[in-house]
């Protein structure tokens, strides 16, 4: 499981297409040779076989749970105040459909 | 400027603060302050209205003999990924260039509530992204003492804001070293609290399961105070602890005879060498004070560079999913749906900060998860485990908080190399742990952080050693801040 890994331009290409992230092909370039670099760096952890759990979160949650009961919220204009674009009561996104 | 020096707890901490400045006055000479310092370019946004109606309005309760909160007249230095109602928050990126929050991040709340005074957002690497302060989309902040070098980062402004005489308290963020980082490389104190310690409410999210708000300041009495404020549950943040928070700036005074420290030894492998025997003569000082120093190995610390790149990128691609330019952080609804959000994110997003998406969602993607992330995931145990062991045998960890010194603007081009700087401050993220980076003195005219690592919410052992190593040494006078 520690062979080298190498990703390909398409992979580049298809990896940002995830991301929603555009790339032009001097971008491509840059970005495939630094992750190919970086992944080669982290290969020192994926050959690693530990015998522990893993671990995502240092504290445990439950702490801070609390009732369900409805609290304060943001009023309608704060809610849009940094929208995009808005329509009345609408945030306004490109078309979906169609 | 004012320079306070307290001997005894809070209330006079406070009290000799109000007595000896007007706080509008205070304001108009940090104003002009910033305005001298502009070339360093700690500030996004100087909040020069707010700052002076907070101040104006605190001056009337003044007057009228009304009781004022802990913070009264102090003047705060917000970083610009915390969220301030009404008062822009870019995160250092173009995406979030004209956000206005609509409400305060509950550490700013808190400041707000005991009186102390917002003065302005400071520079950072976009969405703390950076070592250095050089991603910002406003340009990189200076270090304050070589122009031409870099403020360290993430939280660069921050310290410079320190550094420079205006602001005499900030508040960092810290997922991998950004409030140890800039703090060791402008020579201020900067403090990383335990995971939980100080609610995340209102901090745009880089990598949730690392990222700590924290105090910085010019001495570690200051450092205690901000802590005292902002620490506690919030039932905002479940990651929270509901732990009472101590006084802190009561118990950095109570001495340290008798606190053992562990040097890692791991942490001064492969670095420079003046700097290595700097911070070796630093903790020296704390041997005078009554500390027992001991050598100690952590071999494992080596493997916790790569484990944090690996997580931090994961949750950081998760995390600035949420920027599709609806909500916030967009323009015109044009072009299609998809076509629209990849345009947003393509002009929006610095390149550090697409590099660390790209890599996150590579990590997180079917075939690689296991290796890659669940793999670093279990690193995370390892070190959380290792450090637990040592915190049985000691008080405190000493190790230096960079490996080298603060490096010149554009020097560092690899990502990999600047990745390699965070080698001695991520572990602490890691395990959750706190960690607090003060002044160790100077290696070629440049300054040089000691860190002190401490166990689970041991904040105020941290703070007590900050504090006699500081009466020592004076470090604060290291700081030549032109009168105003």
């Amino acid at each position: 499981m520690s062979g080298k890994i190498v990703v390909s331009k398409e992979e580049v290409l298809h990896y940002a297409k995830l991301c929603r992230i555009s790339l032009s092909d001097a971008e491509v370039e840059r970005l495939q040779k630094d992750v190919n670099e970086i992944l080669e760096y982290f290969n020192i952890v994926r050959s690693l076989q530990l015998d522990v759990e893993p671990m995502v979160y240092v504290t445990g949650f439950g702490e801070a749970l609390r009732e369900d009961e409805p609290g304060e919220t943001l009023s309608e204009d704060d809610v849009f105040k940094n929208a995009g674009e808005k329509d009345e009561k609408w945030f306004v996104s490109g078309q979906v459909l169609g | 400027m004012v320079c306070v020096r307290p001997s005894t707890g809070l209330n006079s901490f406070s009290k000799q603060i109000l007595d000896s400045t007007d706080p509008v006055e205070k304001v108009y000479r940090a104003l002009e302050r910033i305005e001298e310092a502009r070339g360093l370019n700690a500030f996004i946004t100087v909040d020069k209205e707010g700052a002076l109606r907070s101040a104006e309005e605190l001056k009337r309760r003044i007057r009228m003999g009304v009781k004022t909160g802990r913070l009264a007249g102090l003047l705060v230095a917000v970083k610009d990924n915390i969220s301030t109602k009404g008062l822009r928050t870019t995160c250092a990126s173009r995406m979030l260039e004209d956000y206005i929050p609509v409400y305060d991040a509950t550490v700013v709340e808190k400041i707000k509530r005991e009186d102390g005074i917002i003065i302005g957002k400071t520079n950072m690497d976009e969405f703390a992204m950076g070592s250095s302060t050089e991603t910002s989309f406003f340009g990189p902040t200076k270090n304050f003492f070589d122009h031409s070098r870099v403020s360290g980062g993430s939280s660069g402004g921050s310290a410079v804001s320190l550094a420079t005489g205006v602001a005499e308290l900030a508040l960092g963020s810290d997922t991998g070293g950004s409030i140890r980082n800039p703090a060791a490389f402008n020579s201020v104190v900067g403090l990383k609290p335990t995971y939980g310690r100080v609610s995340r409410y209102g901090l745009i999210a880089y990598a949730s399961s690392l990222d700590q708000i924290g105090p910085m300041a010019r001495d570690t009495l200051s450092t205690a105070l901000l802590l005292q404020v902002i620490a506690g549950g919030d039932s905002r943040d479940l990651t929270t602890s509901s732990r009472e928070p101590q006084n802190y700036v009561e118990e950095a005074t109570r001495g340290v005879k008798g606190l053992r420290i562990g040097i890692i030894k791991e942490g001064f492998m492969n670095i420079d060498e003046k700097l290595s025997r700097r911070v070796h003569d630093a903790i020296g000082v704390l041997d005078k004070t009554g500390c027992s120093i001991e050598e100690v190995s952590f071999p494992f610390l080596k493997y916790a560079l790569p484990a944090y790149y690996i997580i931090a990128m994961a949750e950081c691609s998760s995390n600035l999913a949420r920027f599709d330019g609806i909500r916030y952080g967009g323009g015109r609804a044009e072009g299609r749906w998809e076509e629209r959000i990849v345009k947003i994110r393509t002009e929006g997003f610095g390149e550090e900060v697409k590099r660390r998406i790209f890599l996150g969602t590579f990590v997180l993607s079917a075939g690689y998860k296991e290796d890659f992330y669940i793999k670093a995931c279990r690193v995370r145990r390892r070190i959380h485990d290792d450090f637990k062991l040592l915190f049985r045998d000691f008080d405190a960890l000493a190790i230096p908080t960079m490996p080298v010194l603060p490096w010149r603007i554009g020097e560092i081009m690899s990502p990999l190399e600047m990745y390699m700087m965070d080698f001695e401050t991520v572990a602490v993220n890691l395990a959750g742990l706190p960690a607090i980076s003060i002044p160790a003195g100077f290696v070629n005219s440049l300054p040089v952080g000691l860190q002190l690592i401490g166990n689970h919410f041991e904040e105020a052992t941290l703070l007590r050693l900050s504090y006699a190593y500081e009466n020592e040494t004076g470090f604060t006078k290291w700081l030549r801040i032109p009168s105003a």
